[in-house]
């Protein structure tokens, strides 16, 4: 598969399109976060499958966020598994990236991950290499809807009360792009305790999340913790889809019924 | 989400009422207030951080 990749990148690169390609590179045994632009070694580039598959991810569309702000003239290119590409079309629906600019390089996820992501769609929908695998069963959620009331209060509280308040949910969250956080407002989530006000932190960062989290987990591996972030997270998105029929970058250009004052009582 | 987390949604109330409507509010604060002595004091006031050792 990286074999067709690289193909892909010098193509890219050498034609002029793109200014370089936002991937990953293997270096000193780690896997990092690397920007590719021409005359580089290609042959040190990795996909982020360490171990096992897809166990190094990177928020790789929040740093395309700050290269483009950084350069709005340049066309880039980034490596894109199907969350990644949720992400990219939702970040355009926010206004965050410009779709003119951005040149997605697809790749599939094996079945393994897309089981353990309970994953919906493990493909983006421009692949550049690999085989598409089938939607994971969802059972998280299910799992916790199954406890009564006060198992899952305790549930939670036993979880979030574990919480030191590192920030890394948000830091890695590639749908996070405020510049002002709520979670850092003293007034709505009270700073200077650990573990931070429960559950109110969590439900905050949570209900921010309604119609912008495109499920990749990277809070969830992020979290010193191990809090089950991703169910919880996973929750609202099901309740858009109940509700609204919306799935979070899904479809390309569908704004989330959140993002559509401007389109309301005829303001087009 | 409350109910995900095992909180009683009844705990939370969201009203319209306009600004030239006192009475409503009124209304709606001694009727929520009621309510919520019914259901009695809020799990979360509990201190859920464990004693350190
Ligand atoms: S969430 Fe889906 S697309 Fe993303 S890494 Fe997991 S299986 Fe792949
Ligand atoms: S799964 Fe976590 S990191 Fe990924 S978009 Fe949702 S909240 Fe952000
Ligand atoms: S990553 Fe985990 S420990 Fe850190 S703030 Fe988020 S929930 Fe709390």
């Amino acid at each position: 598969m990286i074999d067709v990749i690289r193909d892909k990148v010098k193509e890219l690169l050498d034609s002029g399109e793109i200014k370089g390609f936002l991937g990953l590179v293997r270096k000193n045994g780690h896997i990092a976060p690397h920007l590719f632009q021409q005359g580089d070694d290609l042959s040190l580039m990795s996909l982020g499958d360490d171990k096992v598959a897809g166990d190094a991810r990177y928020p790789l569309n929040k740093f395309l966020i700050n290269l483009a702000k950084a350069y709005p003239e340049e066309t880039f290119a980034v490596l894109v598994r199907g969350c990644d590409d949720r992400g990219l079309q939702t970040l355009y629906t926010w206004n965050q990236l410009n779709p003119k600019k951005v040149v997605p390089v697809g790749i599939t996820c094996p079945q393994e991950l897309a089981d353990a992501c309970e994953c919906a769609k493990p493909f983006p929908a421009v692949i550049t290499a690999g085989e598409c695998a089938q939607p994971g069963t969802p059972r998280s959620v299910a799992a916790v809807d199954a406890l009564v009331m006060s198992e899952r209060f305790s549930y939670w509280m036993d979880e979030f009360v574990k919480c030191i308040k590192c920030y890394g949910c948000s830091n890695v969250c590639p749908m996070c792009f405020c510049n002002e956080c709520t979670l850092k407002c003293n007034d709505l989530v009270k700073g200077g305790e650990l573990p931070p006000e429960i559950p109110v932190f969590h439900h905050t960062r949570a209900m921010h999340m309604v119609g912008r989290c495109i499920d990749c987990g990277l809070c969830e591996e992020a979290c010193p913790s191990n809090i089950p972030l991703r169910t919880l997270y996973k929750k609202v998105g099901s309740i858009m889809e109940e509700q609204f029929d919306f799935t979070t970058g899904a479809v390309r250009g569908q704004r989330s019924p959140l993002n559509k004052i401007d389109f309301a009582e005829g303001r087009k | 989400m409350l109910k995900f987390s095992g909180i009683d949604e009844a705990r939370l109330k969201a009203s319209w009422v306009s600004s030239a409507e006192a009475p409503e509010l009124v209304h709606e604060f001694t009727s929520f207030i009621k309510e919520l002595r019914e259901l009695g004091p809020s799990p979360l006031r509990a201190d859920y951080r464990r004693e350190l050792v």
